[in-house]
C-alpha cells in the first residue's frame, strides 16, 4: 500500500512537472511559431488548461506527501539519523516547507492566470507565479527522489 | 459577496508560515506512533511529536482570514502586486538559514 502510495505521489508530481515546465516555457514565446518542429510544438500551450490541470496535481501530490510523512517520520528518518546523513534529513525538511510555499502561491498563480487588469504588471506576477510553482515542483520532485533512493519507505 | 484576495492569502499565509516555523509555534502536535493529535507537548512515550500539520493549518486559518477580510487594491497596481513572491523569496532564505546545522 505505502509503495503504491509513493508510486502514485512521484506519478503525479511527474506529470505536474510536466505541465507546470511546459507552461513555463510557453510564457516566454510571444509570437506564434513560424514552421513546425518540436520545439514550437512544445511552447505552444492553452494558459487556463495548464493552470487548472497544476493546481488541481498540485493539491493531490501535496495531500499524498501529506499521507506518507509520518512513514517517512517513524521509518525512514530515524534510519537517515542512524547513518548520520543529516544532509539528507535537512534536504527533506527544506523540501516540505518549500512544498508549503508553492501551496500558498497557487491562488495567487490562478488568479494571475485567469484575471487581466495591468498587461505590464500582469505579465510579470504570471513570470513570478509560474516561476513559484514550476521551481518548487523541480525542488520537491529532486529532493523527494534524492531521500527515497538514500533510504526509501 | 466579496471576492477572495488571493494576494492577501497567499502573503499572509507565507509571513504566519515563518513565523509560526521560527518561534516554533504551531495550533497542534501530532504524534503518528500513537496517531494522535494534541495541544500540548507529550512525553516520549507518545513518540515523536509533528508540527508541521499545525503550522500549515495556522497558516491557512490566517491567510483565509487575510482573503477575506483585505482587498487586492490595497497592494497598489504596481510592484506591490509582486509582494506574494519578495515573500516568498524571502522565506527560502529564511529556511535555508534555518535548517542550516543539518548541512554544517
Amino acid at each position: 500500500m505505502l509503495t503504491t502510495l509513493i508510486v502514485i505521489h512521484a506519478l503525479v508530481a511527474m506529470f505536474l512537472l510536466g505541465a507546470c515546465t511546459h507552461q513555463m516555457v510557453g510564457l516566454f514565446t510571444t509570437k506564434p511559431p513560424l514552421n513546425p518542429s518540436f520545439v514550437n510544438a512544445y511552447r505552444s500551450t492553452n494558459g487556463m488548461v495548464f493552470v487548472r490541470f497544476v493546481c488541481l496535481s498540485y493539491v493531490v501530490s501535496f495531500i499524498l506527501g501529506a499521507y506518507l510523512y509520518p512513514d517517512y517520520r517513524l521509518d525512514a528518518r530515524p534510519a537517515l539519523e542512524e547513518y548520520k546523513a543529516y544532509a539528507i534529513v535537512g534536504l527533506f525538511e527544506l523540501k516540505e516547507h518549500i512544498a508549503v510555499l508553492g501551496l500558498a502561491t497557487l491562488p495567487v498563480y490562478y488568479q494571475t492566470w485567469s484575471v487581466t487588469t495591468n498587461v505590464k504588471i500582469d505579465r510579470q506576477k504570471k513570470i513570478a507565479a509560474t516561476l513559484v510553482i514550476t521551481s518548487s515542483v523541480w525542488f520537491t520532485l529532486i529532493a523527494g527522489h534524492v531521500v527515497n533512493n538514500v533510504r526509501g519507505l | 459577496m466579496k471576492s477572495f484576495s488571493a494576494n492577501w492569502f497567499s502573503s499572509l499565509f507565507i509571513i504566519s508560515y515563518c513565523i509560526s516555523l521560527g518561534t516554533g509555534t504551531t495550533l497542534f502536535f501530532y504524534y503518528p506512533l500513537t496517531q494522535e493529535i494534541s495541544l500540548d507537548l507529550l512525553d516520549k512515550s507518545h513518540g515523536p511529536a509533528m508540527t508541521w500539520y499545525g503550522h500549515i493549518a495556522l497558516s491557512f486559518i490566517i491567510g483565509t482570514l487575510g482573503g477575506l477580510i483585505g482587498k487586492d487594491k490595497w497592494f497598489g497596481a504596481g510592484k506591490g502586486q509582486l509582494l506574494p513572491f519578495y515573500l516568498t523569496i524571502a522565506s527560502i532564505c529564511c529556511f535555508i538559514y534555518w535548517l542550516r546545522p543539518f548541512w554544517g
